[in-house]
């Protein structure tokens, strides 16, 4: 159900792409008018097989994060995991299908069926990081956590600026580059590194793992065909994440990589199943390339406010302040879902167990009980409030160390060689109802 | 940011549990810090020391 409120402002299709790819300006005005009216609102998306509860305040947001006793990541965590089974099972492996055919399951464990089916690398006995709680989720965060503690996360900084000059320097001034394939693969060169993966894989590797990404985003208009071509992909990334670990295994998985990490850690007092060891390899993968994404927002909004890139040189010390404004502004993640796990009131509303949650990190973004002006972009802004962009609670991201101190050096080294850039065409954007990035923008470094 | 375009500082720690930390100084936020993970993270009070908490804080602008 698509509502409209007094000024006729049509409310936002969550569920829907082309909701996301619309004008910014209209998408936030949609936005805000359903956060304004209804900031805790039963919606209907059409085709869906049950309703969801969405969220629009920062403060409602805050809660449902703080209290996973309360809304369990166990029944899903995107809005496309409550799509109707029968548009996804095509991306699901044989197991997840048979159990949503013939499992007689509710709303809750279908939603589960879905999110499992697609993260399982194809395993039904797989635990993920992103549908558990604790204390079972902290126990496979753990491992992950090994790899990006902050004394290791700190002896990086010099390898990420050595990275980032090598990029900068591939830049000629004057001449129109494309900042998302430039630039913007710096993380993936970094994480590949931090991975482990010997030089001469690090593009087939990205490629493969790529795929892996899309397995995982439920959309139900995927074509059968690039399903297929996607799973293939897939399958040899695993293979590739076995054989990676089994070398590291061979060789004493001595090394600070995150191969070696999980090659010599335990789990459940044994070596790290294959399945969970790849997860882990992929949330590498995809930090970078949510890292990339991130930085391209930030050389985007600095093109399109030449007043805040200006301050920057003149004050790099608000560097980090403008990662933090644009993760603000544009958030990777439009949002994230809970399933309630017992009757409970909030804002106002009735929320029924099993009832899925969505908090609309986009809109509390903007939520103006929290931000002043929160439509303008503004690097000079404080964020004693946290922005909702990496999420609340057990589940934030966690790689957001290694993201800030990534983009702050890489936008330190930018703009000590190019104080001055232009767009040089219309950015193109990609959306997903989860995710958003750029996939080309066109710019022109002037020193 | 002051009526002549200063900007004060100050320290933010973005706890991975998804508390947000704040002090004024290194001193301040390294207390903050410490007294979070004794309260709310007692098992990994011993894996921090006050150069991590200085990493991990952030330096932004101050309301």
């Amino acid at each position: 159900m698509t509502t409209t409120d007094a000024t006729a402002v049509t409310w936002p299709a969550w569920e829907d792409a082309a909701f996301y790819m619309q004008e910014p300006a209209a998408m936030y005005a949609s936005i805000g008018a359903e956060r304004r009216a209804a900031p805790v609102y039963w919606y209907e998306p059409p085709g869906y097989p049950t309703g969801l509860w969405v969220l629009s305040k920062w403060e409602h947001q805050r809660y449902v994060g703080s209290h996973p006793e309360l809304f369990s990541s166990r029944y899903g965590f995107a809005i496309g995991d409550a799509s109707d089974p029968s548009t996804v099972m095509h991306q699901l492996p044989e197991w997840a299908q048979r159990r949503i055919r013939e499992g007689n399951l509710g709303p809750a464990e279908t939603r589960r069926a879905i999110a499992h089916g697609k993260l399982s690398m194809g395993d039904p006995d797989f635990e993920s990081l992103m549908i558990s709680d604790p204390p079972r989720h902290g126990q496979i965060r753990n491992v992950l956590m090994k790899a990006l503690r902050p004394s290791l996360v700190r002896s990086l900084k010099g390898r990420i600026a050595e990275i980032a000059d090598t990029f900068v320097a591939e830049l000629e001034p004057g001449v129109e580059t494309d900042f998302v394939t430039t630039i913007g693969r710096i993380p993936a060169a970094l994480m590949t590194e931090l991975i482990g993966v010997p030089r001469d894989m690090r593009e087939r590797f990205i490629e493969m793992s790529s795929a892996q990404m899309q397995a995982i985003t439920i959309d139900p208009n995927r074509d059968p065909a690039e399903a297929e071509r996607i799973q293939g992909l897939v399958g040899e990334f695993h293979a590739y994440c076995d054989e990676l670990l089994a070398e590291r295994r061979a060789s004493g998985a001595d090394g600070d990589d995150l191969a070696s990490i999980i090659a010599r850690s335990e789990f459940d007092g044994g070596p790290v199943p294959s399945g969970m060891a790849i997860s882990y390899i992929h949330t590498f993968v995809n930090a970078g390339e949510t890292t990339r994404s991130l930085l391209s927002f930030v050389a985007m909004a600095l093109a399109e406010h030449p007043d805040q890139r200006r301050l920057l040189v003149e004050r790099p010390e608000l560097v980090a302040n403008a990662v933090e404004e644009t993760l603000r502004c544009y958030p990777l993640n439009w949002s994230g879902c809970r399933t309630a796990t017992r009757d409970l009131e909030l804002g106002g509303q009735q929320i029924h167990e099993d009832d899925y949650v969505m908090m609309a990190y986009a809109s509390a973004n903007r939520d103006e009980d929290v931000w002043d002006r929160p439509d303008e972009y503004d690097v000079t802004r404080s964020f004693d409030m946290d922005h909702q962009s990496f999420g609340y609670g057990e589940h934030s991201c966690p790689g957001a160390l290694l993201a800030r101190t990534d983009s702050a050096i890489v936008f330190e080294r930018l703009l000590a060689r190019f104080p001055h850039w232009e767009l040089a065409a219309v950015p193109q954007r990609w959306a997903n109802p989860f995710l958003q990035g750029l996939s080309t923008l066109p710019v022109r470094f002037t020193p | 940011m002051s009526a002549g375009g200063e900007y004060s500082f100050h320290y933010v720690l973005h706890c991975p549990c998804g508390t947000t930390l704040t002090g004024l100084t290194e001193d301040e936020i390294v207390d903050v810090s410490f007294a979070h993970l004794r309260e709310q993270h007692p098992e990994l009070a011993d894996d921090y020391q006050r150069e991590h908490v200085l990493f991990m804080a952030q330096r932004l602008v101050r309301p």
